[in-house]
């Protein structure tokens, strides 16, 4: 094991090609150059981060950090997070969850599954680009924890 | 059905009450005409009696007159004339009262009167035999020969007498015999009338049991029938309440997911305009750094471009985006109310307005408005808080729209109807043109002069929550004087979701 931590790629998964757009920019923009990793499905997001076989043995030794739009194409955001806190190897992944709506159930039911951070998309253009910046600022001083 | 069968019924019932009435009034006249008649045959019978009875007196007196002469001559002592004087002062008496009785016995018509005054006259003679042989043997001319004729010619005579007294007793007899008879005849036809009113009544009263029975059988389907058409009217309530909270629930998911996609792309929109915004910014400051010839006509338009077209086309870009912001917050609003459970509990309505009215009290003191609640409200089984904002809305709305020139009266007030309860808010404000009856409830949509804020979602929340409570709102106003608005709701929800919610 090297003594210098892996720098931590940004999983973003994401349907919306503008969406993925600006959240982009704006990480940039607060200076945070780690690797993103874009996904517009939540199949291909699981593929990568559990592995083909879904085992979650692909994220050993590969920190990363995920953001998660709960509304996707073919299965909803819940699922991908139940999936990941529920394996072993990918429940200590944060997980910060993107999305338009701000259903207090919804953002309830995220917590309780094991997100770490909860943001809503606002129409505000101004502070949304803020939260993801300060969300930029807070990933470069965030250590991922990683089991050897 | 029913009203015509009962109709049949007391015109039965009349009916067979007529027909014991008549039966009775025959038996009890017919019971008095026998009594009558009776009296009269008992009477002439007695009076036959009498006229029996007074020939046998007759005859006897006359015996005892024959036997006291008899006496006389054989012992010549006086004291045997003791029953012939006796029988001599009776004779007379007793054949005035033999005229008159005979006389009486049928109104005369019985016995005629010649039989009696030829007994009477042959009585008178035999007396007068018997008086002129005393005489003449207290005179002591006594004759053994004229003796003999003269007991003959009283034998005779008293043969005579007891034949004409057996004949007139025959008819006083037949005159028993025959009243005896029309008694009898009487009783029996009495008799007879009685079985047949008895029978008779008999008939009437099956007839009056029957009716009453059919009439019980009658009412009995009826109340089968109608306890069916109720228990079918109560389950067509249900599907219908059932259809409508379905279709709400889908309007709800809908909105909600139309609300939710409809996000998205705006964010898209209003994203990539604000990076068009700091493009443009940087371009602007660019523009204007580099300056150049300011005849240029190309470099004049740039600049308008960007002084005035692309910061005018923003500005509308950016207030269309939060007016369409808002509006599909709204719609998520209400479909989020739409979508959270009810829990039905057992409310009193009274307390549950009264709070309503407490919390919004600033509000009616700057309108300058009262409110009242008129009489007592009917207690439900329903949802708090939805019922909360149902009454908080239309309350607020009253207060909103009154009219300037008359302080404002406000008054709720609730009843019960079959299922549901009814409650009406009436105001004295401006009120609503009929036109808009419908309008007012639809999502965004207002009516009246538009000068007071609001996005026009209040009405269609207030119908969307009636509705999901069991019910619905309407409004009642004549456009100028007031509104009313009605609000009903399923008096118990637990029942009205019958099955298909627990």
């Amino acid at each position: 094991m090297s003594k210098e931590p892996k720098p931590v790629a940004i999983i973003m998964i994401e349907d919306d090609e503008g969406h993925a757009r600006l959240i982009e920019k704006n990480i940039r923009r607060a200076g945070v150059t780690n690797e993103i990793i874009s996904f517009r499905n939540g199949t291909s997001a699981i593929n990568y981060l559990l592995g083909a076989d879904g085992s979650g043995l692909a994220a050993v030794g590969r920190p990363s950090l995920v953001l998660l739009d709960l509304n996707l194409p073919d299965m909803t955001g819940i699922d991908i997070l139940a999936r990941l806190k529920a394996n072993e190897h990918t429940r200590r992944t944060p997980v910060i969850v993107l999305t338009t709506t701000d259903d207090a159930r919804e953002i309830q039911r995220c917590y309780d599954l094991g997100a770490n951070v909860y943001i809503t998309k606002p129409l505000n253009y101004e502070s949304f680009a803020n939260a993801i910046r300060q969300l930029g600022l807070f990933l470069s001083v965030m250590q991922i924890p990683e089991l050897d | 059905m029913l009203r015509s069968g009962s109709g049949r019924f007391v015109g039965y019932n009349l009916l067979l009450l007529a027909g014991g009435v008549i039966v009775l009034l025959m038996i009890v006249s017919a019971a008095f005409m026998f009594s009558a008649r009776s009296q009269l045959h008992a009477t002439e019978s007695l009076r036959a009696a009498r006229v029996d009875r007074l020939v046998l007196e007759f005859i006897s007196d006359l015996a005892d007159a024959e036997t006291a002469q008899r006496g006389f001559i054989i012992t010549n002592r006086e004291a045997y004339l003791g029953p012939y004087e006796m029988a001599l002062a009776q004779f007379a008496k007793n054949s005035a009262d033999l005229r008159l009785r005979a006389a009486e016995v049928d109104e005369g018509k019985a016995i005629a009167p010649e039989p009696v005054e030829e007994l009477i006259r042959l009585g008178q003679a035999r007396m007068d035999l018997i008086g002129k042989n005393l005489a003449g043997f207290r005179a002591g001319n006594f004759d053994p020969a004229q003796l003999a004729d003269t007991m003959d010619r009283g034998r005779v005579l008293m043969d005579q007498v007891r034949q004409k007294g057996a004949v007139i007793r025959d008819t006083a007899a037949s005159v028993r015999i025959a009243r005896a008879a029309a008694m009898r005849d009487a009783a029996s036809l009495l008799t007879t009338m009685i079985s047949l009113g008895v029978a008779m009544i008999v008939v009437l009263t099956t007839g009056a049991a029957l009716a009453m029975a059919r009439h019980v059988r009658e009412i009995d389907q009826a109340r089968r029938e109608l306890v069916d058409i109720n228990q079918d009217l109560e389950s067509r309530v249900r599907e219908r309440t059932e259809a409508v909270m379905r279709t709400n629930d889908e309007l709800q998911r809908y909105a909600y997911i139309v609300s939710h996609d409809l996000r998205a792309p705006l964010v898209n929109i209003m994203g990539f305009t604000s990076e068009l915004e700091s493009a443009t910014e940087r371009l602007t400051t660019y523009v204007r750094k580099v300056g150049g010839d300011d005849d240029d006509p190309e470099r004049a338009d740039a600049l308008v471009a960007v002084d005035e077209d692309i910061p005018e086309a923003l500005g509308f870009i950016h207030s269309s985006m939060k007016r369409m912001d808002s509006l599909i917050n709204e719609i998520l609003k209400l479909s989020r109310a739409g979508r959270r459970v009810l829990e039905p509990v057992p409310l009193d309505m009274q307390g549950l307005v009264t709070e309503c009215i407490d919390s919004i009290r600033q509000r009616f003191a700057e309108a300058g408005a009262e409110v009242r609640i008129e009489g007592r409200l009917p207690d439900v089984v329903s949802d708090r808080s939805a019922l909360q904002q149902i009454f908080t809305n239309l309350l607020d709305n009253a207060t909103k729209y009154l009219k300037d020139e008359r302080p404002g009266q406000i008054t709720v007030r609730g009843r019960l109807e079959r299922g549901s309860a009814v409650f009406e808010i009436e105001d004295n404000g401006r009120g609503i043109a009929e036109a808009d009856f419908e309008r007012i409830f639809e999502l965004f949509r207002r009516a009246g002069t538009q000068d007071k804020p609001g996005e026009g979602i209040g009405l269609a929340h207030t119908r969307m929550l009636s509705r999901r409570l069991g019910g619905d709102v309407s409004v009642r106003s004549d456009g100028e004087s007031g509104t009313t608005f009605i609000v009903t709701i399923a008096r118990d929800l637990v029942l009205r979701m019958g099955r298909n919610e627990t």
